[in-house]
């Protein structure tokens, strides 16, 4: 995860000196959204773990290991209500930090999924086929019996075709729309689906779906109205 | 607001070599650290404004590898016990 994280810095701090932002405008950007996306993170995941009494006794009784855990989708709406904040101080136009960091998070992303493998913190549904990943001691607390679906690696996979997508498209012109709203529409589509292959039990479940795909949902919900938006008054401009 | 990046940067680096357990409140005096350290650079860029921005991000990313670390070991032991 770490790795992750430093990648995708360097990465986004190398293309933002194309554009012509310092790197110490970069670091005040990144170091908000870092400090408030591992907030978001660790929030997510007591809400999505946890019932709510659990959480208010823990925090009475100054046990805080209810938080000890993170969730991408807090990580990635804390991290935007951080940039949010850090392009308000710095006063980076909000269109070139887009284009510098928003094709480079899923790389990190991929990463931190096979940080995800390693310490066996979420896994795939029981199965037994081809490219089963087999956890072989009781550390992780998973049947040692039977193999599982990879797929976090599978989603590894997704991200880094997703980064090589938005890299290619905002490498020659600027496009004309939210990069942030172009990943967010095919995240929020993968995620959904991929949420369907996975089998951790705590993670929140509600009405069939689980937190993930109600985020993923509400997040095409949003994506999906800025670009009718912006497609109505682009048409709207060429009357 | 350089001098105070660069403690805060030593705090946490302490915080991310020392203290492992608490590598969550070292991992949020290095950012704040870092936010610091740039906005003296900014305004003017210093020797000691460059250490505490250096040893605040030293800090932030020792305190993070460290403190995941220890969480995940401590897991594993209280799970095979």
């Amino acid at each position: 995860m770490v790795l992750g994280i430093v990648l995708v810095f360097i990465l986004a701090f190398r293309r933002a000196k194309k554009y012509g932002v310092s790197i110490d405008d970069m670091l005040i950007i990144a170091a908000f959204s870092l400090l408030i996306g591992l907030i978001g993170a660790s929030l997510l995941y007591a809400f999505a773990s946890y019932p709510i009494s659990a959480i208010i006794e823990s925090i009475f009784a100054g046990k805080f290991e209810i938080f000890g855990g993170i969730v991408y989708y807090g990580g990635l709406i804390g991290g935007i209500i951080g940039s949010i904040v850090g392009l308000k101080v710095t006063k980076v136009k909000t269109q070139i930090a887009e284009m510098a960091i928003i094709p480079f998070l899923p790389i990190g992303h991929a990463i931190g999924r096979v940080g995800c493998v390693m310490a066996g913190c979420c896994n795939g549904m029981e199965y037994n086929g081809i490219l089963a990943i087999y956890y072989p001691d009781t550390i992780t607390g998973l049947s040692a019996e039977h193999g599982y679906f990879p797929v976090q690696f599978l989603e590894a996979v997704l991200n880094v075709i997703i980064a090589v997508f938005l890299i290619i498209h905002t490498k020659k012109e600027k496009p004309k729309y939210s990069i942030l709203f172009l990943y967010l529409l095919i995240y929020a589509i993968i995620r959904f689906s991929l949420e369907f292959l996975r089998g951790d039990k705590i993670r929140g479940i509600y009405f069939g779906l689980s937190t993930s795909q109600w985020i993923s949902i509400l997040l095409f919900i949003i994506s999906v109205v800025y670009f009718c938006v912006l497609y109505y008054k682009s048409r709207k401009l060429k009357e | 607001m350089g001098v105070a990046s660069l403690i805060l940067g030593i705090i946490s680096t302490v915080i991310g070599v020392f203290f492992n357990y608490i590598g969550w409140i070292g991992a949020i005096v290095g950012i704040i650290g870092i936010i610091l350290g740039a906005v003296a650079r900014k305004s003017a860029k210093s020797g000691v404004a460059t250490a505490g921005l250096v040893l605040s991000i030293i800090g932030t990313v020792l305190s993070l590898i460290l403190y995941i670390a220890c969480a995940a070991c401590v897991a594993g032991i209280a799970a095979s016990i």
